[in-house]
């Protein structure tokens, strides 16, 4: 939690923290009201700073922590590398791993003995490396998800053609928000890198930017080192930080922008001339985030919205640079979507009906529409899950009641963090809503978690062994002072709870985030196995299907098919067609619904045939999800061959494409 | 060391300013290979973000306590080691969207000379705003004299210690460069393990109709190609038939990666199908074939 402390009135000129001042911490502690807890800065030894050079800035054990993280992350490569090959050890040197990169940082975090703000961003700058290469270690030599696959060949369009809002097919709507884009062409174009190493610099940089502005913020609302790096080593825990937010995907691109603005907008004061470079960095930010995504423009103009709307209430005197910001967001942010990016609400509505129209549901007491299309975790990681975002609950609570009791001074800041953590335990509820809700949340929580992450990290920086109680019964005080004081041991320590709170939550998001559990490690083919089903047989079949068919033909295809064919075949997907693969025969149906579908050419991909669908499905729009028992019968893939004008144009064993267009 | 963060803080600008030029005349020469990955690095992640973040913060340091509020805003060094990626990302970003809109196509030669533009003009803002701050007695300090970096404060506080500040900075980046180290084999590992892990082999066999250029003398053209993804060379047979049992035979020898194509006219009538066998194997490998037009 980073609440503005309390004796400090302007977020814009709060010290920031060096190792001989004595700065004001502000903390979820249960102290009396208005007392400010002021800790004096415990530096490194002196014998350290002596030895060092007067230029490098104090790092206290930060390096020999991070030398000890990035052991983990070869821990990781290992396991990788054991996944391949199907070794049976390469689960718990995974796990292993993981444990290696985040614990130490944790435990130097929480340590209260942090050299200053050089260590502290350090410690997490290096984490978010590590956690970075991580992702890159999956699948070092190609992209492999499909949504990086997307932006890959809309690279590849705007490196052809020199142009913006060119159509791609695999994904319509990024054509409309060509950040990512511009920058990976930029790069390519310039340095002659391929797509794929350009985009994971890219991706690698923005990732990083996001995390240091992440802690930029922290401190620009009086947070203390300890706190801006606490707020980052919890974040590093939502559920989809580890891939989707570092991925080659346009979120990334825009998640530096959304924090560019929020801490731009922390330090305009419209009637101070001088800050208006606040300003012009604001209107930056909102430009980027425009560009960019449309989903983190509109996350940024909601948490603008939520900031400014406190500050507003409760602030005295009022503080409108927020909410004018935020209008301004709207403006730019509609006008994109008005003006250039119309295409949007075609794509984010049917997904957000759907999620109104499950919660309705629930609310009625009829249940979800449907549940999760793929197979659920084993026991002992949802427990893993659960158990984290109790503990997450637990000090959301603490966090409330020690803002409720300390309530003299409700500052703006720490009111739209507990209201943003609020926001992030009811889109977690979304996860249980519809057939995408597990989708939905984890998405959701790349913003949500960010006020969670910061409530966490102001109860557990600042905690204390138990709360004041002074409103308890005499009775009831006694008895759990008498239990408090019996138990009163270690893990109350901030270094012992936050780590171990850490370990908790990190492992909650390996199991519940991305990837999910069965592709954990990368290892054989999986039919519908997203990354698992990108190999060298699937990319050459699309390739193929651009070189000797050209580009632009509509091609039925599974779900991996559709991906590839779009991507390295520049082909128009069609994911409606399941029927023609789930019929035993051909018939007059199949025939209508070739023509109706306008299909030119049928992507078969006999492994289908051999494997039920991994994550649930066989194809983009597939009636039967969730619903497989068996593999789809060979006798319904090998019907093609039989059928009169269909030409088999293309085989190489697993995969055969068909010529329908005289079908 | 003040006077020497201070002196590079003034030299950013002009020194960006040069180093994106030379950057962007560099991207221009595709035969120098490093030194334009580094220049093109230079255009997309750091230049026009120094320069932006020069010209937007003139000053070094923020305020002290008890400095007057209606002061130029300053950055610590911390803020602008964040800011400098950000904002240069937010040239192609921006800038791009603006290039399109004039109808100029972007390029290499568009991609860095935007980046280099915008640096120049960023860095001539910051020029001028820096100009007029700068006190007259010493050209590189920023206005007030003070240029306490609050974040990212110098590992020795004090001045004067004793020893050798050399050996001091290589024992305390030891650690970092054992960090580096191990990172360095992880990618390693992880490279090795993904390129040369279970290779998938398989050999492609297609045949694809191509554009009829006489439709009315009962043949049409098609193209039959064979794509080797095997492992080693390998020896192919590809024997082509029609409904009638007439047919063609051709013998090859691939080696990994490499492509065999033939065309050929076939019926337009009856089915027309070709068999891949691998070796001096009997059963087809592969199997593709053309209907006759309805």
């Amino acid at each position: 939690m980073v609440p503005a402390p309390r004796k400090v009135e302007s977020v814009a000129r709060v010290p920031v923290g060096a190792p001989d001042e004595t700065m004001v911490l502000p903390r979820f502690t249960d102290s009396a009201p208005d007392q400010t807890v002021v800790i004096p800065r415990v530096a490194e030894p002196v014998a350290e700073a002596a030895r060092a050079p007067g230029w490098l800035p104090s790092l206290g054990r930060a390096p020999e922590v991070l030398a000890l993280s990035a052991f983990g992350v070869v821990l990781v490569a290992l396991a990788y590398q054991g996944g391949r090959s199907g070794a049976g050890w390469a689960g718990a040197a995974y796990w292993l791993g993981q444990l290696v990169v985040s614990v130490p940082v944790a435990v130097r975090m929480f340590f209260r003995r942090l050299a200053g703000v050089a260590e502290s961003f350090v410690l997490v700058m290096g984490l978010a490396v590590d956690e970075y290469l991580q992702k890159w270690l999956y699948s070092p030599d190609q992209f492999r998800f499909p949504d990086e696959l997307q932006h890959w060949v809309g690279t590849n369009i705007l490196l052809q053609d020199g142009r913006l809002f060119q159509p791609n097919n695999a994904l319509p709507v990024a054509v409309h928000f060509p950040g990512l884009e511009e920058m990976t062409a930029s790069l390519s174009s310039m340095t002659g890198l391929s797509i794929t190493n350009a985009g994971l610099l890219v991706a690698g940089v923005a990732h990083l930017a996001f995390i240091g502005l992440l802690f930029l913020v922290v401190r620009s609302t009086g947070g203390s080192a300890e706190l801006a790096g606490a707020v980052c080593v919890i974040y590093s825990t939502a559920l989809h930080y580890l891939f989707f937010d570092s991925m080659f995907i346009y979120q990334t691109a825009a998640l530096p922008f959304l924090m560019l603005v929020i801490w731009a907008s922390r330090r305009w004061e419209p009637r101070q001339r001088h800050t208006a470079v606040y300003a012009v960095l604001c209107g930056v930010g909102l430009l980027g985030v425009s560009i960019c995504h449309h989903v983190t423009a509109a996350a940024t103009i909601a948490t603008l919205g939520l900031i400014g709307a406190c500050e507003a209430v409760m602030n005295r005197p009022r503080r409108w640079a927020t909410l004018i910001v935020a209008g301004a967001g709207v403006v730019l942010v509609t006008g994109w979507f008005a003006l250039v990016a119309r295409e949007v609400f075609g794509y984010l509505g049917p997904p957000v009906e759907q999620m109104v129209g499950g919660v309705a549901g629930m609310l009625r007491g009829g249940g979800s529409s449907g549940g999760s299309s793929s197979p659920g975790n084993p026991m002992w990681q949802l427990a893993v899950e659960a158990f984290g975002l109790l503990a997450l609950l637990g000090l959301l609570v603490r966090a409330g009641l020690v803002s409720w009791r300390s309530s003299g001074r409700f500052d703006a800041w720490r009111a739209a963090a507990l209201i943003g953590a609020l926001v992030f335990f009811a889109s977690t509820a979304v996860r249980f809503v519809g057939s995408e809700g597990p989708e939905l949340a984890g998405r959701a929580s790349t913003f949500t978690y960010i006020p969670m992450s910061m409530v966490a990290a102001g109860v557990l920086v600042g905690w204390r062994p138990r709360l004041r109680g002074p409103s308890r019964p005499l009775v009831v005080k006694r008895a759990v002072d008498g239990v408090l004081s019996r138990m009163r041991p270690i893990w109350v320590h901030p270094v012992v709870l936050g780590p171990v709170i850490v370990t908790l939550l990190m492992a909650g998001s390996r199991v519940g985030g991305w990837p999910p559990y069965w592709e954990q490690l990368p290892g054989p083919y999986l039919v519908s196995g997203y990354e698992r089903s990108v190999d060298q047989q699937g990319v050459a079949g699309a390739v193929w299907t651009y070189d000797w068919l050209g580009p632009d033909h509509r091609v039925a295809a599974d779900i991996t098919g559709a991906t590839l064919v779009s991507t390295y075949g520049e082909q128009n997907p069609v994911g409606e067609a399941s029927k023609l693969y789930y019929d035993g025969t051909w018939n007059l149906d199949d025939e209508l619904l070739l023509q109706s579908l306008g299909v030119d050419y049928l992507w078969v991909d006999t492994r289908i045939s051999q494997q039920l669908p991994i994550s649930g499905a066989y194809f983009p729009v597939d009636p039967q999800t969730g619903q497989h028992t068996a593999p789809i019968p060979q006798g319904n893939l090998s019907k093609f061959d039989d059928v009169a004008g269909i030409n088999r144009v293309y085989d190489s064993g697993d995969i055969h494409v068909y010529d329908m267009r005289n079908a | 060391m003040r006077l020497a963060g201070t002196r590079w803080a003034a030299l950013a600008v002009p020194l960006s300013a040069a180093l994106a030029l030379l950057a962007w005349l560099v991207t221009l020469q595709h035969a120098v290979g490093p030194a334009r990955v580094v220049a093109g690095l230079l255009l997309v992640f750091v230049l026009p973000g120094v320069a932006a973040t020069a010209a937007l913060f003139p000053e070094l340091a923020v305020p002290e306590p008890g400095r007057a509020a209606n002061e130029r805003p300053r950055l610590s060094r911390l803020e602008r080691v964040v800011l400098v990626p950000t904002l240069s990302l937010a040239v192609p970003v921006i800038g791009g969207v603006l290039l399109n809109l004039v109808g100029l196509r972007l390029t290499a030669a568009t991609w860095g000379g935007l980046g280099a533009v915008a640096t120049l003009l960023l860095a001539g803002v910051a020029y001028l705003r820096q100009r007029g701050s700068r006190s007259p007695s010493d050209p590189f300090a920023p206005a007030g004299g003070s240029a306490r970096p609050a974040a990212f404060p110098p590992g020795a506080a004090g001045s004067g210690r004793p020893g050798r500040p050399a050996v001091g900075m290589l024992r305390r980046l030891a650690p970092l460069a054992v960090a580096v180290a191990l990172l360095g084999i992880a990618g390693w590992i992880g490279m090795r393990s993904a390129t040369n892990g279970a290779q998938e082999s398989f050999t492609a066999l297609s045949m694809v109709p191509d554009d009829d250029p006489n439709p009315a003398d009962q043949v049409r053209p098609v193209t039959l190609a064979v794509d080797c993804h095997e492992s080693a060379p390998t020896r192919y047979t590809v024997k082509v038939r029609e409904d009638a049992g007439d047919g063609h035979q051709y013998q090859l020898s691939l080696q990994p990666g490499e492509v065999w194509k033939q065309d050929l006219d076939v019926p337009t009538t009856g089915r027309v199908t070709a068999d891949l066998f691998k070796g001096d194997g009997d059963t087809p490998y592969r199997s593709v074939f053309v209907s006759g037009l309805q």
